[in-house]
């Protein structure tokens, strides 16, 4: 099965053919360079993602003039800028390629054009809404009830290999933790010889 | 069912054909303050229109310590949500403050119901997208703002908070303790 129906499918399991076809249509395939910047920070966007391989992040630089990173994403995830989106306003969060990385662009209006006119389509967004929902709340949660260590074992959990897959300095800053700290963590779950 | 209605026409009009179908999902309840609407352990199945009160919902997870996950007062949605998507149970209590009026319905029965009629399916769509914006705020909130910051957040957006809950309740969505509030109050108060 193809990366793209997979991904579909996945989401919402009773998905029409008829339906995947018009939205093949509105999806282009594109390759892009690890630093490679998806859209323009504080620009209104028009497009959003589907990242079928490699690794990317969701950024946005806070007052005190740090990164925060509030998403590391891998394969088979939707990235892009869906407040500025829905909004039609600037974008707040900047999207960016870590490695090399394979992506499907899509126009939003054309979506939201189909989620509108197609009832399994709007099923779709519906469904992948949700799954967006869950797992926001999820992160904020972790914000205020998990610890450094309790945050770094999740998201190795999310993203196998993430250590070996993108420096410390970002994986700190998604953990909203300093590198040093991210080190000590580490340095503590290594197994004692 | 005025500001339900209200609510509806401002995120996206639904034809009468819905409103009808609708209708016969929905019932309106009014409930004591303390009352548990929703509770841990158990798999969550309704949704709730907070008409009138103010509610929260909190999670006891590290050490009793409890985090508010939501203050809700007039006129917005409220669930444990991630139970109702997940079909999981719940790891929130859900819990009237004051005297709460509600708009209620079954989850799933309404699901099914927008996913048969396409404006109810666009409301929907609206709703989960300002849930959405909603977090994304709130995330960002807790990564860049300090606690004074938040408070005076909260403030601007639910100006009779003071007077509606306790100091504690209002510490505990903000994650600070009481002690920590009522310094930061304090030094507000000075300048």
């Amino acid at each position: 099965m193809d990366e793209f129906k997979q991904f579909i499918l996945g989401i919402s399991p009773q998905f029409s053919l008829t339906s995947l076809e018009q939205l093949r249509k509105i999806t282009v395939l594109k390759k892009h360079k690890a630093k490679d910047n998806l859209y323009k920070f504080g620009e209104i966007p028009s497009k959003f993602y589907i990242l079928i391989s490699g690794i990317a992040k969701s950024y946005t630089i806070l007052d005190n003039g740090n990164q925060y990173i509030n998403r590391l994403h891998h394969k088979g995830e939707v990235m892009g800028p869906l407040t500025a989106l829905i909004e039609n306003s600037g974008a707040n969060f900047g999207t960016e390629c870590i490695t090399d990385c394979d992506l499907l662009e899509c126009t939003y209006q054309d979506f939201i054009h189909l989620s509108e006119s197609d009832l399994n389509c709007g099923i779709l967004h519906r469904k992948y809404l949700e799954i967006l929902y869950v797992s926001y709340t999820q992160r904020i949660k972790e914000f205020l009830s998990l610890t450094g260590v309790e945050r770094y074992l999740k998201l190795r959990g999310r993203i196998p290999g993430i250590d070996t897959l993108v420096n410390q300095k970002l994986i700190a800053s998604h953990l909203a933790i300093t590198p040093i700290q991210l080190s000590r963590i580490r340095n503590k779950l290594k197994p004692k010889v | 069912m005025k500001g339900f209605i209200e609510r509806i026409n401002n995120t996206h009009p639904i034809s009468e054909n819905s409103w009808n179908e609708l209708q016969k999902l929905v019932k309106v309840k009014t409930y004591p303050p303390k009352y548990k609407l929703e509770e841990p352990g158990k798999v969550s199945e309704k949704a709730y229109y907070l008409l009138k009160g103010v509610m929260r919902t909190y999670s006891t997870i590290i050490k009793g310590k409890k985090v508010n996950n939501g203050l809700y007062t007039d006129n917005r949605y409220v669930a444990e949500f991630i139970s109702l998507i997940l079909k999981k149970p719940s790891v929130s209590t859900l819990e009237t403050l004051t005297t709460c009026t509600l708009v209620e319905a079954n989850y799933n029965d309404f699901v099914k119901l927008t996913d048969t009629h396409s404006d109810l399916n666009i409301w929907h769509r609206k709703n989960l997208e300002s849930f959405y914006i909603t977090l994304q705020k709130q995330d960002l909130s807790l990564a860049n703002l300090n606690a004074t910051e938040r408070y005076l957040n909260l403030i601007k957006e639910e100006p009779k908070i003071e007077t509606l809950i306790t100091q504690k309740n209002i510490a505990a969505h903000l994650g600070i303790s009481q002690v920590q509030l009522s310094r930061i109050k304090k030094k507000l108060y000075r300048s």
